[in-house]
């Protein structure tokens, strides 16, 4: 059965947990803000994603229209065209092939459906 | 030991570190790698990772405070054990440090045990163990984390290694050190100029290893182990020795010794600067070609043209023993020479050539990269019974430095390895230098022990008797002089 990741915030929850389980806050919190501020250009809305630190562990808060709606495309372009990017040159396809590993992602099409699309 | 419980092992990945530990890890036990930062542990520890997950082995790597996940995943993908395949399917890397980060090493525990359980890894990595144990402040803390972990681990089946950069003070006061199975220390000594990576093992809970100073590489293959030279245990087992016999192929030589010395002994030919050692081994090697056998000149002195070269020069053909794949030449400048490494990767190259002869040319030279005169007796030593363990026939040269009116024929405290002596040294003779030579010890044969006349042309070598050689007395002064009348 194909399961939705639900709205943004929860897609966006998925994302993050899965890159803090393999990467830690620190790392996860650091190339969400380089891919937010990047993306921004193209969405204003990413920069309502908020990634600080917080006393010693790192905290975040989604975009509001992100709880009410499915598949924003701010979120579908910051993980599939920023991040995507951002996680191939920096760890190969080690931490993308874990992103894959979590069926709601594939499902809702956050993620590029080939190898081919991602490279 | 009793051979009651055959303990099962974990291979590290590399055979020859496997060798020192016995066989490797012991499963089910929890070893500490312990070195300074840059050491290598981390290579080591992710080289028995992939090695394992290649067997079929889950293996799972926790990462802490110490190298990120995101540097350690890129880095790591530089080496050619690295299999992207491996994976998630094989491989699991998680982080503890962001429980860690917040003092919270109970929760890192829970993590660390609850992906052990789900998981059922084989072999467990937490690098870096001693990043947790800095956020421990209390003692009894410490030790109970450590032994709840060990325990845990060794309860789920799963061999643990803790990673960390413990220094000399901590190996003795933290709990880990008493509790771990193993201690396996890592470090970077300098030797002059030169670095050189180190590895000993210290500690090994229910299995023999082989202690002292073992060294090691790191590069594109990882982690690459070279035994600290030692007699090898085969020699222990020899019950006996060769009664065949091997000859020079040099007319004149072989009869002094009726006939060759034995198959599986070491010469060392010694003497001076130009005396003919070279020749003389390469003479002995192409007698060897002659009769079939693969043979290996290892030069620190000549680089190979210059051996091809020299060597023509008095009729020995190196390139068409080449050509027929059985002379194997190789030639290693001596500068920065890693000796253990040097004799580790010689007999690699013997066994893998097959070779019935072995020259090394020289000892001299070999000996420059020594780091004191009793290591260098080692490993000559060893040298010596690792081919005779191989059943190689060894020749080694050295060059002694003497003059005329004085002989020094003692070897340079290298005699007593070599089962054979062979001295060479210029005398002189009615005006005219000569070359003498002479068998000073033979093993296990009859001796004829005068002093022969040596000539190298382009026919090559030839050892005569001559007329003035036997009528002379103290020959090996350099000076002779003529016998009285009768």
């Amino acid at each position: 059965m194909i399961v939705s990741a639900g709205n943004g915030a929860a897609a966006f929850k998925l994302v993050w947990a899965t890159l803090v389980n393999i990467l830690g806050t620190a790392a996860t919190a650091s190339l969400m803000r380089k891919a937010a501020r990047q993306g921004a250009v193209a969405y204003p809305e990413l920069e309502g994603l908020v990634v600080k630190r917080d006393a010693l562990d790192y905290s975040y808060q989604v975009p509001p229209i992100w709880k009410t709606t499915e598949r924003p495309p701010a979120l579908v372009h910051l993980v599939r065209r920023e991040l995507f990017p951002l996680l191939k040159s920096l760890t190969g396809d080690v931490v993308v092939h874990r992103l894959y590993r979590v069926p709601e992602l594939t499902a809702s099409g956050y993620l590029p459906s080939t190898e081919v699309e991602h490279a | 030991m009793p051979d009651t419980v055959k303990l099962e092992r974990i291979s590290t990945g590399t055979p020859a570190l496997d060798a020192v530990l016995s066989g490797g890890f012991p499963r089910c036990s929890m070893i500490v790698i312990t070195g300074e930062p840059g050491a290598g542990k981390t290579v080591l520890a992710l080289q028995a990772v992939f090695h394992a997950a290649r067997a079929g082995k889950r293996c799972a790597y926790f990462t802490t405070l110490s190298e990120p996940s995101l540097k350690f995943l890129r880095f790591l993908q530089l080496f050619r054990f690295f299999d992207q395949e491996l994976f998630d399917e094989r491989i699991r890397v998680h982080d503890l440090g962001s429980a860690l980060r917040a003092g919270d090493t109970e929760a890192a525990f829970r993590q660390l045990t609850e992906q052990v359980e789900q998981w059922e890894p084989e072999l467990v990595v937490i690098d870096s163990f001693k990043a947790i144990h800095d956020l421990i402040r209390a003692p009894y803390k410490g030790r109970t984390f450590v032994y709840d972990i060990s325990v845990h681990m060794a309860g789920w089946g799963t061999t643990t290694l803790l990673v960390g950069e413990y220094t000399e003070e901590e190996r003795h006061r933290l709990p880990e050190f008493a509790v771990a199975d193993g201690i396996v220390r890592l470090a970077i000594s300098r030797q002059e100029l030169a670095s050189i990576r180190e590895l000993e093992v210290h500690k090994l809970r229910g299995s023999s290893f082989v202690s002292g100073i073992h060294y090691f590489d790191i590069g594109a293959d990882g982690f690459r182990f070279y035994p600290r030279v030692r007699v090898p245990d085969e020699v222990m087992r020899l019950q006996s020795a060769s009664t065949a016999q091997v000859g020079f192929g040099i007319p004149g030589l072989d009869e002094l010794v009726s006939g060759g010395v034995l198959a599986d002994s070491s010469t060392l030919v010694f003497g001076s600067s130009g005396t003919g050692k070279t020749t003389l081994a390469l003479s002995f090697l192409l007698e060897g070609v002659r009769r079939g056998e693969p043979v290996v000149m290892l030069t620190l002195e000549e680089t190979l043209g210059q051996l091809r070269h020299n060597a023509a020069s008095v009729g020995l053909d190196l390139e068409a023993a080449s050509t027929k794949g059985l002379l194997h030449l190789s030639f290693t400048p001596p500068v920065e020479l890693s000796t253990d490494r040097y004799l580790h990767e010689t007999r690699e190259l013997v066994a893998r050539v097959g070779a019935k002869r072995l020259v090394l040319d020289s000892l001299t030279s070999l000996g420059l990269g020594v780091i004191s005169e009793r290591r260098y007796k080692e490993l000559v030593y060893a040298l010596a019974k690792s081919m005779r363990a191989l059943g190689i026939t060894l020749l080694l040269t050295m060059e002694t430095a003497e003059s005329f009116g004085s002989a020094q024929v003692t070897g340079h405290g290298l005699s007593y390895s070599a089962d054979n002596l062979l001295y060479l040294r210029f005398v002189e003779m009615d005006g005219q230098l000569e070359r003498a030579i002479s068998f000073l010890k033979a093993r296990g044969l009859a001796l004829n022990s005068g002093v022969h006349r040596m000539t190298i042309s382009r026919e090559g070598v030839k050892v005569e008797g001559d007329q003035r050689f036997r009528k002379a007395r103290g020959l090996l002064t350099g000076l002779p002089m003529q016998a009285p009348l009768p």
